[in-house]
């Protein structure tokens, strides 16, 4: 490779496409301006002044932005003001992404996100072209490839020899995703409609019985509506999912209108969770999200799927195949302690004392005894609730620990299972309070370099020596595998 | 008003000796060929174990009361990003010179 990297520049459309963009973002002031325009010339050249401007940004900003990739690393440089240099080692690199947004897509443009597990995040090459962008990645990954590999002998077979076609591991079916979002809203959906409707009918109840009824069916109307908007865009995001493993990895693609293509290797996975939601599970759905060491940045609020809405009887099949795991939701747990339940029903009487006990004592003081009644019974269903809670959470409580994985299953209604590697634990935490040691238990956390739901396992009220116990195996078998964000 | 706030000024000192004493007492650091563990913390304890392999960085503090003692704050940092740090307080600089040593290699 020659000494002066191959600068690249963004395909020239960005421009066009940036332009749209803001458009699209700022389209209600934008006609409101064309609307007064019409009032007087002032605000017309305003517009037209901003336009230019507009315009001028966005090819300065393409003027200035390229990349390269080198035999060591990607190079990155933007900003017209404030310039920026990123430089990402090859060996660096956690994920690969290919994403083309709804805008970019119709021009046949798509972003190339590269993301390591620095807290400066990842790297966004927009945009290439469609052909130039998977180019872009097969280059990122058979570079990787011949750092881990000794150079071979004779050249000509490496390329001669063709890689095995991906095998498709996972594909969503809408239908599932569509009944799993939907899943997911209804507790909001049903809390909201109980107090958007009580709202519409006591405003309405003010104004006569009808209006009652038509406060009622508007708050019904609003809520629904707002539920189907809030799993539209889910669905549109995470529509058309496949999951494949193949040469390149573990591989990801999905959306309908804006298409995402994730590459990640297995090995930097660094967590893999599985949650179902009360109402999921009667529909025998499940969510499988990994975590990974990338940077906060890339990994704040984007959550990495490997299956949005997977059966049950898939679950085990799909971490199997995806990750090597042995088995997910059909691991043999240990509990915890049963001593946990008493913690717990500690804590609920705690907030039962600050909150129902003292209008209790002030309304059987001042002789206010219907409303002493009513603070009775809310401490009666209270109690019910807690026990009925605390001994459920005992029994969802389980952990599977030896040399090679941790597992966690914990969650009452929202269940979820972490696994993890022990080889990737980072930090074991052994915690405990004085009241757990009054009881003789205490916490177990491990902590992962992964970013996201499920980076950390936090195990509660273990008995004690048990607790150390896994956190020695868990650390032995971290301490005796080099760990490097790298190969 | 000055006799209670001399009360108070007593209290509040004796109180905070008694506690930094307890704190002393039961922090402690062990670096062994697999890993480095710190065991602190009075009313909830808390053990932390890092793995060698996991140790990323490390780095020291010094203030300037701590300067003047001799002493040194070092932080172990890990990967981790639910526990980032390992923090061992005040140590004096034979320890600075063991951990910088067998973890920095």
């Amino acid at each position: 490779m020659s000494d002066e990297p191959d600068w690249r520049r963004p395909h020239p459309l960005t421009i066009v496409v940036g332009i749209v963009g803001l458009v699209a973002n700022n389209a209600l002031p934008l006609v409101l301006l064309l609307v007064a325009g019409g009032a007087g010339l002032g605000l017309e050249l305003i517009a037209f002044a901003v336009g230019l401007v507009t315009v001028g940004v966005g090819i300065g900003r393409w003027y200035v932005t390229r990349y390269a990739v080198t035999s060591t690393a990607v190079e990155h440089r933007s900003g017209i003001v404030n310039r920026q240099a990123r430089t990402i080692p090859l060996d660096r690199i956690q994920q690969v992404a290919v994403a083309q947004p709804v805008i970019a897509r119709v021009f046949g443009l798509a972003a190339v996100q590269i993301s390591e597990a620095s807290a400066d995040g990842d790297v966004a090459i927009s945009y290439l072209g469609l052909g130039p962008a998977n180019e872009l990645t097969a280059t990122l990954r058979s570079l990787a490839r011949t750092r881990d590999a000794a150079p071979p002998d004779d050249p000509v077979t490496s390329v001669s020899s063709l890689p095995p076609p991906p095998m498709v591991l996972h594909r969503t079916d809408t239908g599932d995703l569509v009944r799993y979002q939907l899943a997911v809203r209804t507790p909001g959906l049903a809390v909201g409609a109980l107090v958007v409707v009580a709202i519409g009918v006591l405003g309405g109840a003010s104004a006569g019985g009808g209006a009652a009824l038509g406060g009622g069916v508007v708050g019904t109307v609003v809520v629904v509506g707002s539920v189907a908007m809030s799993a539209i865009g889910p669905i549109f995001t995470l529509g058309g999912f496949e999951l494949s493993r193949g040469d390149r990895g573990l591989t990801v693609d999905m959306g309908l209108l804006s298409r995402r293509h994730l590459e990640v290797r297995p090995d930097r996975i660094q967590t893999v969770t599985v949650t179902s939601g009360p109402i999921a599970r009667r529909l025998d759905l499940h969510q499988v999200v990994f975590s990974a060491a990338v940077g906060t940045a890339a990994g704040q609020g984007q959550v990495t799927h490997l299956g949005p809405a997977v059966r049950t009887d898939d679950v085990d099949h799909l971490l199997q195949r995806a990750l090597d795991l042995e088995s997910g939701l059909s691991t043999s747990f240990e509990p915890v302690s049963g001593l946990t339940v008493r913690r717990f029903l500690f804590r609920a009487a705690g907030a039962w004392a600050v909150t129902l006990l003292p209008w209790l004592v002030v309304t059987v003081a001042t002789g206010a005894l219907g409303d002493a009644l009513i603070a009775g019974v809310l401490t009666v269903v209270w109690s019910s609730v807690a026990v009925a809670w605390a001994r459920e959470r005992f029994r969802r409580l389980g952990v599977a620990v030896d040399g090679d994985r941790v597992v966690f299953r914990h969650g009452v209604l929202v269940h979820r299972l972490t696994q993890l590697a022990s080889a990737n634990a980072q930090a074991v935490v052994v915690r405990s309070s004085w009241f757990q040691r009054r009881l003789g238990l205490a916490d177990l956390n491990v902590s992962t370099a992964g970013v996201g739901p499920g980076h950390a396992v936090r195990i509660p009220d273990l008995p004690a020596p048990r607790a150390a116990e896994l956190a020695a195996i868990v650390a032995r078998t971290a301490a005796a595998t080099r760990w490097e964000l790298t190969r | 008003m000055a006799p209670a706030g001399g009360v108070g000024a007593t209290l509040v000192f004796t109180v905070g000796w008694i506690l930094a004493d307890l704190h002393y007492r039961a922090w402690r650091w062990g670096l062994d060929e697999h890993r480095l563990e710190t065991r602190h913390g009075v009313i909830v304890r808390t053990t932390q174990i890092v793995p060698r392999t996991r140790v990323q960085t490390l780095t020291t503090r010094t203030g300037p009361v701590d300067r003047r003692l001799g002493l040194t704050t070092v932080v172990v940092h890990t990967a981790g990003t639910h526990t980032p740090n390992l923090v061992i307080p005040h140590v004096g600089a034979d320890a600075v010179a063991r951990l910088q040593r067998e973890l920095g290699g």
